[in-house]
């Protein structure tokens, strides 16, 4: 294997002598994904990529390019260089040398798993869900893959670190009449772990119970809003402390640090460190070392998501959380995992004290929201009604609207002591009162 | 290239194999605030070789083209992999196409070509209208724009002999004005788009200056009250909706082992009024989602989906079209050459009819004007999509903006809700772009006129 770390120095030594600083960043990866559609196997694929990125300061402003090609390094600096000419203010200094925390993001057996066994995975996971019903339609994925990251900087950085991932996925589709019904479940990590079973129990669960739809009228409910759409009701919220929009003064939340804006129960982590999480990482796209952070505590705005620019305009430390996304972008602040700290009740008790009310298990389209008013309404895509306590059946057309600012800040009755892993996001399920539901008259 | 990319498939131990081979430039420019925020120029090379072995298939992807029979074994290995594995050993038929040798190049105005126009020239367009927005004044506390250009070189070898080595252009983006008050944040933005000429990001000032004063107007503005309406809906957003609610359903891959949903999409069914028309064409030269050929090599087409209300066609891989015995429709795409091709759309558009706006508004009691689109998801027969910007339609006259719209529906209901479709049909382009399966943004287009539905839920405190 020819290493990373020499061909990010390489790449930098040849821009010396042209700018002022300069940042290469590689990233190298081998990803094997098994795929399952409509009952049946239907691909293996081995996805290998390598991708250069480099930033230059010259004459005060930065200057970024990227590239895939292997041998291009010239025309990479050549490009590089060129956008200086328009590109930001050069505020920021790249990162120097600093100790690489010890991190659990690497499994050997990752890349050793075999594909004849993630084949045997995949028919598990198909053959369990077929024998819910006849009529289903499956599909999965099962999927490894190695990554391996390095940086050098003109400040005498130069670090490495490889991580794994793992990751299993099944999906049910339902058809009946005009009646359709989709239900998924998966597991991502870092660390080749066997979940299959808790995958199969949980689509099997939502399964039986989403096949019954019942009525629902539009008005005001209690919601308990389950791991998987937590996702969507905390989007305003990491958009809004997002350092990028903190810094231009988008994010209403400039300026607030400290200030008491959520329910007391509610805390809230970024932990680019958690052993074996999909987004856990030595360092972030500038070099930073990754760390774990309250963003939330107690209801208090603890921590803005920063990389070094915005670090620098705001007068703060960057926090490890500047992200490449798909390798190539220029680094921006992102969240790592976010881990949502568990309250005191059990999910079963919270579902018995539930009146009248629904478990939303999965929204879509609340993405599409304006997040920076807090605003989350989306199609409940898979959801449950309660009545007295007990779960009846799915419900459907319905919109779930609430405004996440407000309801966790005035509405969050509690959370529940469980907690699960949906990818980067480890959250209890959240009990939500007054939350309004718009659907057919 | 030619020859090298055609021995490389030809005579393998394979039903078929095809490579893709991809050279592209990308030249971003993103402003945010007073700043450039990102200029980069970015290189993205690469390949794929797709293979199927007995029914099954498999893929291999990577960046340097070094030992390509290595890697055109790899993907027949994988193909094997994948046939050993299945019970039911059902062939894949691949619909038959015409064997392609073709070299496509993209033809345009020198003084338009985005390919020959300096990144500086470039810059100052899109510094221009970020002036625009910023010199307005409070509640404006910011701005977003950003501009992304792609230009290609894909190189199309398959098995049977086909070859095409196609050129393509695409740029998008959008200008957006922020305003911030009373503890949130509104945007109001102009999407541009197109597969040709630079000058789609010309004389976009108006525009611009609109966008602005409904930024600050929506600060203002109270949101949506929670309920079933009749909507009324903009080109842009009627474009979207066909997309959402009607082009994903109609994508091929959904329907072509799946027989109950096969039952539901049956040709021939009636699946809106008779002034309902969708189709989807690759055939629009200018628009993002124009295409000579598709990702297997495949001449796009004009393709109806809707006709007259009646169910009439789909969207379909050659996969997908030899399943179900009908026709390749040219509809098989790939993001990039780390991805293998899949049912996709192109310009998915409503074609138009013959309503006025007035006549829509008429009659309409209580029902909201929605434009614009912050984008849309769709899973089965359920759809959502944002609108930008909204007025509360009363007694047949459009009144107040209001804020924060996102609606929902069931496509099956909502197609038979149409009940007017408007003689204003309109060729609008954004940046971004279609996401599916990991594979995002895909340039597409959606264009249409305005339309009429009758009970749309829309989200919001009732």
């Amino acid at each position: 294997m020819n290493n990373i770390q020499e061909q990010a120095l390489q790449v930098l030594s040849l821009t010396r002598g042209q700018c002022d600083q300069a940042e290469v960043f590689v990233v190298r990866s081998r990803s094997t994904p098994v795929s399952y559609e409509n009952n049946r196997l239907k691909m293996v694929e081995t996805v290998e990529s390598q991708a250069y990125a480099l930033r230059v300061i010259k004459g005060g402003h930065v200057g970024f390019a990227t590239s895939t090609k292997p041998g291009g390094a010239a025309s990479l600096v050549e490009n590089a260089l060129a956008a200086t000419n328009f590109g930001p203010p050069a505020e920021i200094d790249f990162s120097g040398p600093s100790p690489v925390p010890p991190v659990d993001c690497h499994d050997p057996a990752v890349p050793s798993l075999a594909l004849d066994r993630m084949v045997a995975m995949g028919e598990d996971l198909l053959e369990s869900a077929r024998q819910l019903d006849p009529q289903i339609m499956a599909g999965a994925k099962v999927s490894k893959s190695e990554y391996e990251a390095a940086i050098a900087t003109s400040a005498g950085l130069d670090a490495s670190y490889q991580k794994t991932s793992f990751g299993l996925f099944v999906s049910i589709e339902y058809i009946e009449g005009q009646n359709l019904l989709y239900v998924w479940d998966g597991y991502g990590g870092t660390h080749f772990e066997d979940q299959l079973a808790q995958v199969k129990a949980k689509v099997a669960h939502d399964f039986r119970l989403g096949r019954k739809n019942v009525p629902m009228d539009t008005g005001s409910y209690d919601v308990i809003i389950a791991p998987g759409a937590v996702g969507d009701i905390l989007n305003p919220i990491l958009t809004c402390v997002n350092g990028r929009a903190v810094e231009r003064g988008i994010s209403p939340w400039r300026g607030r640090l400290g200030e008491a804006m959520f329910s007391p129960k509610f805390s809230l982590y970024d932990d680019g460190l958690a052993p074996k999480m999909s987004s856990t990482g030595a360092f972030d796209g500038e070099g930073v070392p990754m760390s774990r952070k309250p963003v939330i505590e107690a209801g208090r705005l603890a921590n803005y998501l920063l990389d070094l620019r915005a670090a620098k305009a705001l007068g703060l430390k960057p926090t490890g959380n500047a992200a490449r996304r798909s390798g190539l972008s220029a680094p921006e602040p992102s969240s790592t995992n976010i881990i949502v700290s568990p309250g005191d009740v059990g999910l079963a008790d919270m579902i018995k004290g539930v009146k009248k009310g629904v478990l939303v298990e999965q929204l879509m389209g609340a993405w599409a929201g304006n997040m920076y008013a807090g605003q989350v309404s989306g199609n409940i895509a898979l959801g449950f009604k309660i009545e007295n306590g007990e779960p009846v059946g799915r419900v459907k057309d319905c919109m779930l609207s609430i405004n996440a600012f407000s309801a966790l800040k005035d509405n969050l009755e509690a959370l529940s002591k469980e907690t699960r892993a949906v990818m980067d996001l480890s959250t209890p399920h959240f009990l939500i009162s007054n939350a309004s539901i718009s659907t057919k008259a | 290239m030619k020859e090298q990319l055609l021995a490389a498939v030809r005579g393998k131990p394979a039903d078929y194999v095809e490579v893709r081979v991809e050279d592209s430039k990308v030249t971003q420019i993103i402003l945010r605030g007073p700043n450039l925020d990102n200029v980069g120029q970015n290189v993205s090379y690469g390949g794929c070789v797709r293979a199927l072995v007995n029914g099954g298939w498999g893929f291999a992807s990577f960046n340097s083209l070094d030992d390509l029979p290595a890697k055109v074994d790899r993907a027949i290995e994988n193909a094997r992999a994948t046939a050993a594995a299945q019970r039911d050993k059902e062939k894949v038929i691949l619909a038959p196409v015409p064997v392609v040798v073709d070299e496509v190049r993209v033809e345009v105005e020198g003084s338009k070509d985005p390919r020959r126009i300096p990144l500086a020239e470039k810059v100052k367009v899109f510094q221009d209208y970020n002036g625009i927005i910023l010199s307005y004044g409070k509640p404006i506390s910011s701005s977003s724009v950003s501009y992304v250009e792609k230009s290609s070189r894909v190189v199309f070898a398959n098995s049977e002999g086909t070859y095409i080595d196609q050129e393509k252009v695409d740029l998008g983006g959008s200008i957006g004005a922020i305003a911030a008050g009373d503890g949130h944040t509104q945007v109001a933005r102009v999407g541009f788009g197109g597969s040709l000429g630079f000058d789609v990001c010309l004389g976009l000032e108006d525009q611009v200056r609109r966008a602005v004063k409904v930024a600050g107007e929506l600060v203002g503005a109270p949101t949506v009250k929670g309920g079933e309406y009749t909507v009324i809906l903009d080109p842009r957003l009627a474009g979207i909706f066909a997309h959402e609610a009607f082009g994903h359903l109609s994508e091929g891959d959904n329907v072509h082992e799946n027989p109950n949903l096969a039952k539901i999409m049956k040709l021939g069914e009636k699946f809106g009024r008779d002034i309902l028309s969708i189709y989807d064409t690759g055939l629009d030269k200018g628009a993002r989602g124009y295409l000579k050929y598709d990702d297997e090599g495949v001449p796009t087409e004009k393709t109806y989906l809707i006709k007259d209300g009646v169910l009439v066609g789909r969207l379909h891989s050659r996969e997908t079209a030899g399943k179900m015995g009908e026709k390749a429709t040219g509809n098989a795409r790939a993001l990039d050459y780390r991805f293998p091709p899949i049912c996709r759309m192109r310009n998915t558009s409503i074609q138009g009819g013959k309503a006025a706006f007035e006549d829509m508004l008429e009659g309409v009691k209580l029902g909201i004007y929605c434009k614009d689109s912050y984008g849309g998801e769709t899973m089965g027969e359920m759809f959502t999509f944002s609108a930008g910007e909204c007025y509360m339609i009363r007694d047949g006259k459009l009144a107040e903006l209001v804020r924060d719209v996102n609606l929902t529906g069931n496509v099956f209901n909502t197609l038979k809700n149409i009940d007017m479709v408007g003689a204003d049909f309109c060729s609008y382009e954004a940046g971004g772009g279609c996401g599916k399966a990991g594979q995002g943004p895909l340039p597409t287009s959606e264009w249409a006129p305005h339309v009429r539905i009758q009970k749309v839920v829309v989200g919001g405190k009732g």
